[in-house]
């Protein structure tokens, strides 16, 4: 299996701000009818977009496990979101099947509270593209691995913030047929003992790529093979652990 | 076939998930309830129960015949309304969270929610079944024609619900015009008053123009009387084919952008 990204760009339009402008606009022209001396208008700017990722390019292989770091801003989770298919980028050609993809990104926010643990396993699941067959073949199995055997029937608001983790874990990486792993930052929730025993579950899938998000060099050292380092949307490298960890302290000192 | 087609009728084969929205927030709606989908019925009963001792008497008509009218109009404008509603926050709020960290089609929540609302309707229909045998109405034609509309009923809140859930995703005005809207519906749209108390003037208007009173008449016809109206049905039939093809034009022309006005 193989992934190809070119070129790839994604500008973000700002539309939610138009109407913050025609507020201000109406509130500015109401303000400047009864002043003598007026105000420019063109204070009020307008910005319309922003670059969000500009000329990404790399490849990814089978068994590759890819850790995206950057700072705050630099363009990690839109990234993860546009190679998992829900944003469609501006320019630029991604290769890749979305049917074998799965992109984890607080897959807990679609949790109902009131609703059971073995429910929400159900919807979260359809959500992310399993079917309802394989996904109640394999219930016992998520449901061991998340250590939720006892919890299946109560409703979710009763686990802590740890444990709807951990069932979040068991639907991604327990049911099988998916091929193509985008982890958002959401892994720093877990205890590391489970985090732990996580990784080494998810290092065990073969013919598999992951890309992971994390600001934790504890993660990327011990799970990735590769990097890709993000500034400003930009790529700024694409390569071995070492160097790439070396190039983000001069980022960081900067 | 087109890619928008694919993923039109992908969605709709992917029905595993848009039940299983469905189910799933009618469940949790009565999760903590003892009598659970029974206050649906218990809820809609008193209060029409209550207006019918009142309104028989205002406008001098027998009480099981006023009641069952006000009953099935009642229902399904509920419905109507509730479907029309929801809509406006469907994307913005309700389905936020997934359309923002999932890679779903948002047509799937139109179909999830409209069939929940069709299933609230459902819970509603042991009592028009009850009205319709005292009332001694109930035909094979009017299931029949019940069965059509309920169809027809689904697919124009889908699309119904995606045009309106898009629109107020963008413009987030329209969220409360739209509620404002439905108010001042209610009252226009013959639910609770009779069209014959209307003159020919005023009917054109309220009545013959008035979509939504073909929906509630549609429904009330079938039920009470058996038949409907070529009128009420053409109305149905071809506004749901319109609001199909609108709708298909709306996706082409917003999936992609639909994301950015969700975050």
């Amino acid at each position: 299996m193989l992934i190809k990204i070119r070129n790839l760009s994604l500008v973000y339009p700002l539309r939610s701000l138009d109407h913050y402008l025609l507020r201000a606009k109406i509130v500015h022209s109401f303000k400047n009818f009864f002043k003598k001396q007026k105000t420019d208008e063109s204070l009020i700017k307008k910005k319309n977009h922003i670059v969000a990722l500009d000329g990404i390019n790399f490849n990814l292989e089978s068994n590759d496990r890819v850790g995206l770091i950057g700072l705050n801003g630099s363009g990690k989770s839109t990234l993860l979101s546009t190679l998992a298919g829900i944003y469609t980028p501006s320019s630029g050609y991604i290769d890749i099947d979305y049917k074998s993809s799965i992109p984890i990104i607080q897959p807990y926010s679609v949790c109902e509270n009131d609703d059971t643990v073995k429910n929400n396993i159900i919807v979260i699941a359809l959500l992310l593209g399993f079917k309802k067959k394989q996904i109640m073949k394999q219930m016992n199995e998520i449901l061991e691995f998340s250590e939720l055997v006892n919890y299946q029937n109560l409703p979710v608001a009763t686990l802590s913030q740890g444990m709807k983790f951990k069932m979040v874990f068991g639907v991604c990486f327990v049911l099988d047929g998916k091929k193509v792993y985008f982890i958002d930052e959401f892994f720093t929730t877990g205890d590391e003992k489970f985090q732990n025993r996580g990784f080494d579950y998810i290092n065990q899938k073969k013919d598999c790529i992951i890309m992971v998000c994390s600001h934790s060099r504890r993660i990327i050292q011990n799970f990735c093979n590769k990097v890709l380092i993000l500034d400003k949307g930009k790529q700024v490298f694409f390569g071995n652990i070492d160097e790439g960890l070396d190039l983000y302290n001069d980022i960081i000192k900067k | 076939m087109s890619r928008n087609h694919k993923e039109i009728i992908d969605t709709i084969k992917n029905y595993d998930l848009w039940v299983d929205i469905a189910i799933s927030k009618l469940r949790v709606r009565f999760i903590r309830t003892a009598l659970g989908p029974v206050w649906e019925i218990i809820g809609t009963l008193i209060f029409l129960i209550f207006i019918t001792i009142i309104w028989s008497k205002l406008w001098n008509r027998a009480f099981f015949d006023y009641f069952g009218f006000l009953y099935t109009g009642y229902a399904i404008w509920k419905i109507m309304s509730t479907t029309i509603t929801e809509s406006t926050f469907l994307f913005s709020e309700l389905y936020a969270n997934a359309l923002r960290n999932m890679r779903c089609n948002p047509l799937s929540f139109c179909m999830g929610n409209s069939l929940k609302n069709i299933f609230i309707l459902l819970l509603n229909l042991p009592i028009v079944l009850l009205i319709t045998i005292y009332n001694e109405t109930l035909s094979l034609n009017g299931i029949l024609l019940l069965s059509y509309y309920l169809i027809i009923f689904f697919i124009t809140s889908v699309c119904l619900s995606f045009i309106i859930a898009t629109l107020c995703v963008k413009f987030r005005d329209l969220q409360y015009s739209v509620v404002v809207i439905m108010q001042l519906m209610f009252f226009i749209t013959p639910v609770i008053w009779d069209p014959q108390q209307i003159s020919e003037k005023g009917r054109f208007f309220l009545i013959d123009m008035n979509i939504f009173y073909h929906y509630v008449e549609f429904f009330r016809s079938s039920l009470l009387y058996g038949k409907v109206s070529l009128l009420s049905f053409c109305v149905v039939t071809v506004t749901s084919f319109i609001l199909i093809i609108l709708t298909g034009y709306i996706y082409y022309r917003v999936k992609n952008k639909l994301i950015f006005w969700v975050t």
